[in-house]
């Protein structure tokens, strides 16, 4: 068994070597493919923290548009700091989370869902018919910090470093083994004394928080959004980094979303194949590898397999 | 040491569902210290009882009184923030998390420091001869030390009344005295009270101090043990078919 | 013109469309417990292999009725083939299983999308009527293929209906459906009758497909809009729920017709999602649901 301290020694040396990468990475393709990379497993990891309590957050586009948008105001439209823009994004997610969470996490599985994906679309209809965002053809002009133009990356990283730290930190603690009680079993929780609901619109919530500074990362990596960018597609991208990465642990969607965005790369060069690309790697990932990559590298290790706590619907 | 304000009041309770109308008019109270025994053949409204005292399910009407406040709109984990707690029949614990954890859950809501429910989780362990087990994932147990593993969830937040759903049920001889043996030592060291639903007759005569009886959905009978065996009423329900 | 006699006719027509295609939607959930996001791309491949074969087989020789039943018939058979093939390859493994099926039906929604652009290209296609002329009844104007298809349909819909509700497979899909154990435990071939109900649930889609041939704009994604909207039928009915079913998709096919004449389509969409919304939260297991 690898010991405790071995993985954070080696947690620790892996991210700095990712952050010193980082810092080479200029400011062409290699920029763009190291930010994207950071950011998709940002988003990875802030949907499977839903995945802690049983569901699959399909909402997730509708915050990182948020924050997108939110930031993008911040910084295009009003000239504030992107420290503020940021912190505006996460808090605008968050408050939205909240509410939204509160009213549909009454429901759970397929109903969550689509309460959730119809929660995405309305959003992304609202954001096509306000002029002040640009409507349908989106929002430009949103740069990055002067400070950092030329290190983009590196900051990117880093906060998607700490971020994914945070929620590692998190699901290890005693909130995390309440969130997988309630994955487990949410009527038996309850008779414990907790607030079922509660917790799991906190968990909603934190996710949301990080889905948020996501959007704004993404904002001002791509300086120009739309609507379309904040699609259910999104949300479908991101369940393949994690089906592909193997969800029992927290470096599947890392692995998931650093694999799928390198070889999205390569394939891309064959042609416009984005569906069949990414379609082919849920459903690959699905049938041969339901533990993932994380899956294979435990088998390979002799580890054993983590038990797969399934959600009672 | 049973005292005079009763633990529990159940006041003319009724519930309904659609047309069916599972529990009517049914009143009992269950005393501080005491092992009550809830019996009677299936579908006599024993479950639709446990599921309304509660929290799980709303009263159509009556009340629910417990240490003289109304409990009757309180959700199960209010109910459980009053000292009250049930387990389940199935599906009654988190199959895949280890003993240690399942019990830990239970102390979250009601403890803050980290060595108290340590402390708990350990001594809750060792009442229900659990503490071999701990490290092992509940969905692995055999069914009767995943039975004891249910009671140790519900247990570990000390309610004042702890309502077991037909725990002894799939359990051996041997397993069953044991149980017994737990619920005794529970009311008699830390003045707990049981409200025990369970159709393992033997083991109801046994280990109560009073039954209730309830044949399709109203009261039938209660009394001692030995008072229960031998109304007419009530063999004729109830035991006389399983004799 | 009389709105409501337009509107009902409207109604009526859209609302064939999304009864087939979410009765077997609701049928697979039923049966296997499955939420199958890649339904519409059955619809959508009879709607593609029809768009390809009719402008091929289509000839003064041929009247246009027998080459769209041949096109039509081929196609049902393929797709029909297809549903066979996935279910043994890959949904007979994930029953029961919602979030896995869930997964697995994105992952191959998204593939047979990304293939059917890639044989079909992006350039949407109108087939030829298959009848002309219009009508007028009820006070509102109908193209006469139209309601000729709708019927059609609703014939369909009706017998569907019919059969699960009188015939043997119908009644072990409902056993099935309500407590898959007990319905073993009574000897009913689980595995079969959840093959039946895929094929059953496939066929409807097909069936809505090629009524739709003459009518729809056919592009790749063709599909996707009608699960969404079929998706939001069946949940708001309530998943399982074949009444339920209908009554979503009468529902959403009101909405659809007021919302896009009042107002315009996309608002219409809005509405719909607004009210699926609204429904969940006030009964969250859809209206007929009991889970």
């Amino acid at each position: 068994m690898v010991s405790a301290k071995t993985s954070v020694v080696s947690v620790l040396a892996l991210s700095l070597i990712a952050l010193i990468a980082s810092l080479f990475a200029g400011t062409g393709f290699a920029a763009s493919l190291v930010i994207w990379v950071a950011i998709n497993i940002l988003l990875a990891a802030s949907f499977r923290f839903v995945q802690l309590i049983g569901e699959l957050n399909f909402a997730l586009a509708g915050f990182v548009g948020l924050g997108a948008y939110i930031s993008g105001i911040c910084t295009a439209k009003l000239g504030l700091p992107f420290a503020i823009a940021l912190m505006g994004a996460a808090v605008a997610a968050t408050l939205l989370s909240l509410i939204v969470g509160f009213i549909t996490l009454r429901t759970k599985g397929p109903y969550f869902m689509l309460i959730s994906f119809a929660f995405t679309e309305v959003l992304r209809m609202i954001y096509t018919q306000i002029e002040y965002i640009g409507g349908n053809s989106g929002m430009i002009g949103i740069f990055p910090p002067a400070l950092f133009t030329d290190y983009y990356p590196t900051l990117v990283v880093a906060i998607v470093l700490v971020l994914v730290l945070v929620l590692y930190k998190l699901e290890q603690s005693d909130l995390g083994k309440v969130l997988v009680a309630i994955r487990n079993n949410d009527a038996l929780v309850q008779t414990v004394g907790i607030n079922v609901h509660l917790t799991k619109v906190l968990c909603l919530a934190i996710s949301s928080f990080v889905a948020g500074i996501g959007g704004a990362l993404l904002a001002h990596a791509n300086n120009v959004i739309s609507p379309g960018d904040f699609s259910f597609l999104l949300a479908v991208y991101t369940l393949a980094y994690i089906k592909v990465g193997g969800e029992s642990h927290i470096a599947g969607p890392i692995l998931g979303a650093a694999v799928l965005t390198l070889l999205a790369q390569v394939a891309m060069g064959f042609g416009p194949y984005e569906h069949i690309f990414y379609g082919s790697a849920i459903v690959i990932a699905v049938l041969l590898m339901p533990d993932g990559l994380v899956g294979i590298i435990r088998k390979s290790l002799g580890l054993a397999p983590r038990a797969q706590v399934a959600a009672r619907h | 040491m049973i005292t005079t304000q009763p633990l529990l009041k159940v006041d003319h309770l009724s519930r309904r569902f659609g047309g069916l109308t599972a529990v009517s008019d049914l009143s009992f109270e269950v005393n501080q210290g005491e092992i009550l025994g809830l019996i009677g053949p299936n579908g006599a409204g024993k479950s639709t009882t446990f599921n309304c005292v509660s929290g799980f399910y709303p009263l159509s009407e009556g009340r629910i009184t417990f240490l003289g406040e109304d409990i009757s709109k309180l959700n199960t984990a209010q109910v459980c923030h009053k000292g009250l707690v049930r387990t389940f029949q199935h599906d009654s614990l988190l199959s895949d998390m280890t003993v240690y954890d399942n019990i830990l859950i239970a102390t979250f809501s009601l403890i803050r420091s980290k060595s108290e429910r340590e402390r708990r989780v350990q001594e809750t362990a060792a009442i229900l001869n659990l503490t071999d087990h701990l490290k092992e994932i509940a969905g692995n147990l055999p069914h009767g030390l995943q039975r004891m593993v249910s009671i140790a969830i519900a247990f570990a937040t000390r309610p004042k009344l702890l309502c077991l759903d037909e725990p002894l049920t799939g359990l051996n001889q041997t397993e069953v005295g044991g149980a017994l043996a737990i619920f005794r030592r529970i009311r008699d060291e830390f003045t707990t009270s049981i409200l025990l639903v369970e159709h393992n007759m033997k083991a109801v005569m046994e280990i109560c101090d009073r039954i209730v009886v309830l044949d399709h959905g109203v009261f039938l009978a209660a009394g001692s043990p030995q008072d229960i065996k031998q109304n007419p009423a009530v063999i004729a329900a109830y035991l006389g078919k399983r004799a | 013109m009389d709105i409501f006699g337009q509107l009902f006719l409207n109604s009526l027509q859209i609302s064939a469309a999304y009864i087939l295609f979410s009765l077997g939607l609701t049928l697979i959930f039923g049966v296997m417990k499955v939420v199958n996001f890649a339904h519409g791309e059955f619809f959508g491949l009879v709607l593609l292999l029809i768009a390809i074969i009719v402008p091929w087989l289509n000839s003064p020789a041929l009247p246009l009725a027998l080459t769209y039943a041949a096109a039509g018939a081929v196609s049902i058979l393929a797709t029909m083939a297809c549903g066979w093939f996935l279910y043994h390859f890959a949904f007979k493994k994930f029953q029961r299983d919602m979030v896995g099926s869930f997964v697995l039906s994105v992952g191959l929604s998204l593939l047979m999308q990304g293939l059917f652009l890639e044989f079909f290209g992006g350039v949407p296609v109108k087939l030829p009527d298959l009848i002309e002329g219009n009508l007028h009844i009820l006070g509102g104007a109908i193209t006469t293929q139209r309601l000729v298809l709708t019927l059609i349909a609703l014939c369909v819909a009706v017998v569907m209906c019919w059969l699960i509700a009188a015939t043997k497979l119908g009644k072990a899909l409902r056993a099935v459906s309500e407590d898959h154990e007990a319905a073993m435990l009574q000897g009913i071939p689980y595995r079969r009758i959840a093959l039946y109900g895929f094929l059953i649930a496939t066929f409807l889609a097909a069936i809505a497909g090629a009524l739709l041939a003459p009518v729809t704009v056919i592009s790749a994604n063709v599909g996707s809009d009608f699960l969404i909207k079929g998706f939001i039928a069946i949940v708001i009915g309530g998943l399982g729920s074949i009444p339920g079913s209908i009554i979503g998709s009468i529902l959403i096919a009101v909405i659809e017709s007021v919302g896009g004449y009042y107002f315009d389509p996309s608002l219409a969409t809005l509405g719909m999602f607004v009210i699926t919304m609204l429904v969940l939260l006030v009964r969250p297991k859809g209206i007929m649901g009991n889970g």
